[in-house]
């Protein structure tokens, strides 16, 4: 899949987004596109390097947070939508990649497809993009994936 | 001003003053900004971006959603130019200094002085490019302006090289078309002749690169057309010049119609005159506020001529 748009980080949905929610955001400064999760206080912090049971959605849109009058929107999790990210580590996307449930990247705004998970939330990759055009905005390509969360398979 | 310090203004030994107050100068490159009034005391800029080409989608799916970006925000403060000045009631009041009381009264004199700030600050929002930041923090003239603030990865360059030549604008054309792009990736091709500013010392050979009988490319053996001839309105402007500030060398191709090059009023020249009946003085005053502001790089391209 080609995409439009080669966003230098975040996951940025490609088809009908879900209805946005609301969160207090924690002290942290929140970038559209970034994988959220609770803070264990009730607040919504970004400092992720890999997913949780915590996590719950993707910023839909930047927040200054100030843990008590900020809310941050986000798009909760579901099967349905599609985003696309960027891959950040460890190497270029082939086709080998499509099916496999990944982990966050550097940050909470790319994508690592050094993991592939078999229990627990991931984002599972439908398509990639490593178009010259992809290549040239990021080095690894753009993954288009929904996320999903798996039980341990019986 | 008092008798004593405008003395030498009236000493009998002269028989004329020339007053260093002319016309007021010329429009010469306002042409390239648009000049509105917002009476506000910031001008805040952004983009945004639309939706781009529309994608090939598959049946009986929902891909194809996208989303405007916003641009790089800027905020641009009103800044106050003031000149006045006042005489003595004996100035005014005796006969002999009558020569003052027919010039120096006129507060209209002043208007000139106005016109020189806007114009001078205008010019240097131009040459300077090549050395301040736009508002996405590359120079105004640079070689790396990112595609927008989400899409980084991708920069554009509206810094052209060289001196204004024949095959430097040649040159130049090819790099404007492969970067005069818009916040989605896709070309813009203005409607317009793009003006092409330059400082006097430029006019001999913008001249000549732009007439119809170019004298050095195409060659004048053969009297070629001149493929240029007609297709940019050159502005001279001595605003420009290395003499006020600017470059000599300096070249700069604008597209009016992008309307990113500001001139905003919050207040046109305005002209006062009172009386102080304590001082015993007659006053006249001129004040303006404006200020230029840059809103997206993509209003043209230039070089400074030096590389």
């Amino acid at each position: 899949m080609k995409l439009a748009r080669y966003q230098v980080t975040g996951f940025i949905p490609v088809n009908d987004a879900p209805a946005t929610r609301r969160m207090l955001a924690a002290t942290v400064t929140i970038v559209k596109g970034e994988v959220l999760a609770d803070n264990g206080s009730g607040y919504a912090t970004n400092n992720l390097t890999a997913f949780t049971a915590l996590c719950f959605g993707v910023a839909a849109a930047g927040v200054v947070g100030d843990s008590s009058t900020k809310y941050v929107e986000y798009y909760p999790f579901d099967t349905k939508t599609q985003y696309s990210v960027p891959v950040s580590t460890n190497a270029v996307l082939t086709v080998a990649n499509k099916g496999d449930i990944c982990d966050l990247g550097t940050n909470a705004d790319d994508l690592s497809i050094a993991t592939n998970f078999t229990a627990g939330i991931g984002f599972r990759i439908d398509d990639i993009d490593i178009s010259a055009a992809a290549i040239a905005a990021n080095t690894y390509g753009y993954a288009i994936g929904h996320f999903q969360t798996i039980a341990a398979q019986a | 001003m008092t008798r004593a310090e405008l003395l030498d203004l009236f000493t009998p030994i002269y028989d004329e003053f020339a007053m260093m107050k002319f016309n007021e100068p010329g429009q010469a490159h306002l042409g390239a900004f648009d000049e509105i009034e917002d009476p506000t005391m910031d001008y805040i800029t952004n983009s945004m971006s639309g939706l781009g080409e529309w994608q090939a989608v598959d049946e009986d799916s929902d891909t194809g959603l996208d989303h405007f970006i916003i641009g790089y925000e800027k905020t641009n403060t009103q800044q106050k130019y003031r000149k006045y000045f006042y005489v003595s009631y004996e100035v005014n009041e005796q006969m002999e200094y009558a020569a003052l009381k027919k010039k120096m009264v006129n507060a209209q004199a002043l208007g000139s002085g106005g016109k020189t700030a806007v114009l001078k600050q205008t010019a240097a929002k131009l040459y300077g490019g090549f050395a301040a930041a736009c508002p996405d923090g590359d120079y105004l003239w640079g070689n790396s302006h990112p595609k927008n603030p989400e899409e980084t990865g991708t920069t554009y360059d509206n810094l052209l090289a060289g001196a204004f030549s024949h095959d430097n604008l040649e040159l130049a054309e090819k790099q404007i078309a492969d970067n005069y792009i818009d916040m989605d990736g896709d070309p813009i091709t203005p409607a317009e002749k793009p003006l092409l500013l330059y400082a006097p010392a430029l006019n001999g050979t913008v001249q000549r690169v732009l007439s119809d009988r170019a004298t050095d490319r195409p060659g004048t053996e053969h009297r070629d057309i001149n493929i240029y001839a007609g297709k940019y309105i050159p502005v001279e402007s001595v605003y420009l010049a290395a003499k006020f500030g600017g470059s000599d060398t300096a070249w700069y191709i604008i597209y009016p119609s992008m309307k990113m090059l500001k001139l905003v009023y919050a207040q046109k020249p305005q002209f006062a005159s009172w009386i102080d009946n304590l001082k015993q003085r007659y006053y006249f005053d001129g004040w303006e506020h404006f200020l230029v502001a840059v809103s997206d790089w993509r209003c043209g391209f230039a070089s400074s001529g030096l590389g």
